[in-house]
């Protein structure tokens, strides 16, 4: 475990988690998404084409979410050189995707910070091993000229 | 009727039940953020520092998706929630007029691009000044909840003529000064601000029960949003103390300040 992240308060832990993800954009994509005006949500927001969960337990209670439209995931798609870019395509690289952030905050965070398997999903098919938050933190971002959003969800 | 109300917009009432999986441009949600409160267009164009065409635009497309409405109300609303001043009372009218009378169209929900080269996150839209000093018509706002879910009614509006017989202008109701961002700011800093600051919010109003925060109108809220106030009693309390045991942030001072 790093050192460092023993002393992080949870929420710069979900901080350190975001920047997984941004520098997973940097690395495969070539280029760090922009993060827009975060917003409070007291429903959970529409998932786009493509969404990808990663559960957390122990300080830190809930799920963290990477929605995408599919148009976004093609670009990424072709960027690590796949000709394939239908759903099932898309599905697997959310999947990968958020396999490849989780891993990483493991890393990071240790035994601090339970990161469970990870749940891919396409719109409108919201994982029932999960449950909606009642309040969720949406970060837009945009990447490649396409919108997409990162959602927090936590227990309170 | 005729009403000087008529170029005012505000949100409907029940504008939570359609507002799941609309999607705008910053700016169009911006427009939304401020109309708690009536406002013309071009005070929200001032205010956001938009083009007027922008803001009408915004306001259009806030109009087709029911999430706004014209500021209108009949004679009988604003007689029960005003007393009737010593003139001549106008005839009242048989049925109240309906509020808004829109055609809507049924168009595919679109995600307007924002503005390009934005700043990676957390920089207000736009400083501005609140707008309550410079009206001649004060309006409160009571509860986003129905009539049967709140006794008071669900807007009180006074409106005070510059006529020398009428009473000076109320003082401001205290709502009007419970801001939601220095707290909000307050609560960021915290945590170091930005992004941190901002999940530290998350956390704190996470503690806040969602029922207060519906019954407060609070239903997406920016955490850049300048002129968001808390009129809805318990949710202050609420956020009150969820500042105070989970972000060690006394609100008090911040409001008084």
């Amino acid at each position: 475990m790093n050192a460092s992240a023993a002393s992080l308060s949870p929420e710069r832990e979900l901080a350190v988690f975001i920047d997984l993800i941004a520098r997973y954009f940097q690395t495969v994509g070539g280029s760090a998404p922009v993060f827009l005006v975060p917003t409070l949500e007291t429903a959970l927001p529409p998932q786009l084409d493509c969404t990808g969960y990663m559960p957390v337990t122990g300080r830190l209670t809930g799920w963290i979410a990477l929605s995408m439209p599919g148009a976004l995931l093609c670009s990424l798609l072709d960027h690590i050189g796949e000709n394939q870019h239908d759903e099932a395509a898309q599905l697997d690289l959310v999947a990968e995707m958020a396999g490849t952030i989780t891993s990483n905050a493991r890393e990071h965070f240790g035994e601090r910070l339970y990161v469970n398997p990870t749940l891919a999903a396409a719109a409108g098919d919201f994982p029932p091993e999960l449950v909606p938050p009642t309040l969720s933190f949406r970060l837009p971002f945009r990447w490649s000229g396409q919108d997409a959003y990162l959602l927090v969800a936590l227990h309170p | 009727m005729k009403t000087a109300l008529a170029d005012r917009h505000i949100r409907t009432n029940d504008f939570a039940e359609r507002i799941e999986g609309v999607e705008f441009a910053p700016e169009v949600w911006a427009v939304f953020a401020r109309l708690h409160q009536p406002h013309t267009a071009a005070e929200l164009a001032a205010q956001l520092n938009l083009d007027i065409e922008a803001v009408q635009a915004a306001l259009r497309r806030l109009v087709r998706r029911k999430l706004a409405r014209r500021h209108v109300l009949g004679w009988h609303d604003y007689a029960a929630t005003t007393p009737t001043p010593v003139v001549a009372a106008p005839t009242p009218v048989a049925h109240a007029r309906p509020v808004l009378n829109v055609t809507i169209k049924h168009t595919p929900a679109t995600v307007v691009a924002p503005p390009p080269a934005r700043e990676p996150v957390v920089e207000p839209l736009v400083a501005t000044e609140p707008v309550e000093q410079q009206s001649a018509i004060s309006f409160r706002i009571a509860s986003g909840r129905p009539r049967q879910a709140a006794p008071a009614p669900v807007v009180n509006l006074r409106i005070a003529s510059r006529g020398a017989d009428v009473p000076p202008p109320a003082k401001p109701p205290a709502y009007a000064r419970w801001r939601l961002r220095p707290v909000l700011d307050a609560i960021g800093a915290k945590a170091g601000g930005g992004l941190a600051g901002q999940l530290l919010v998350y956390r704190v109003f996470l503690q806040v029960p969602t029922e207060l925060m519906h019954a407060g109108g609070l239903h997406s809220l920016s955490l850049v949003d300048e002129h968001f106030t808390v009129a809805h009693a318990p949710l202050r309390t609420a956020i009150v103390e969820a500042a105070r045991k989970h972000a060690d942030v006394e609100v008090a001072p911040l409001l008084a300040a």
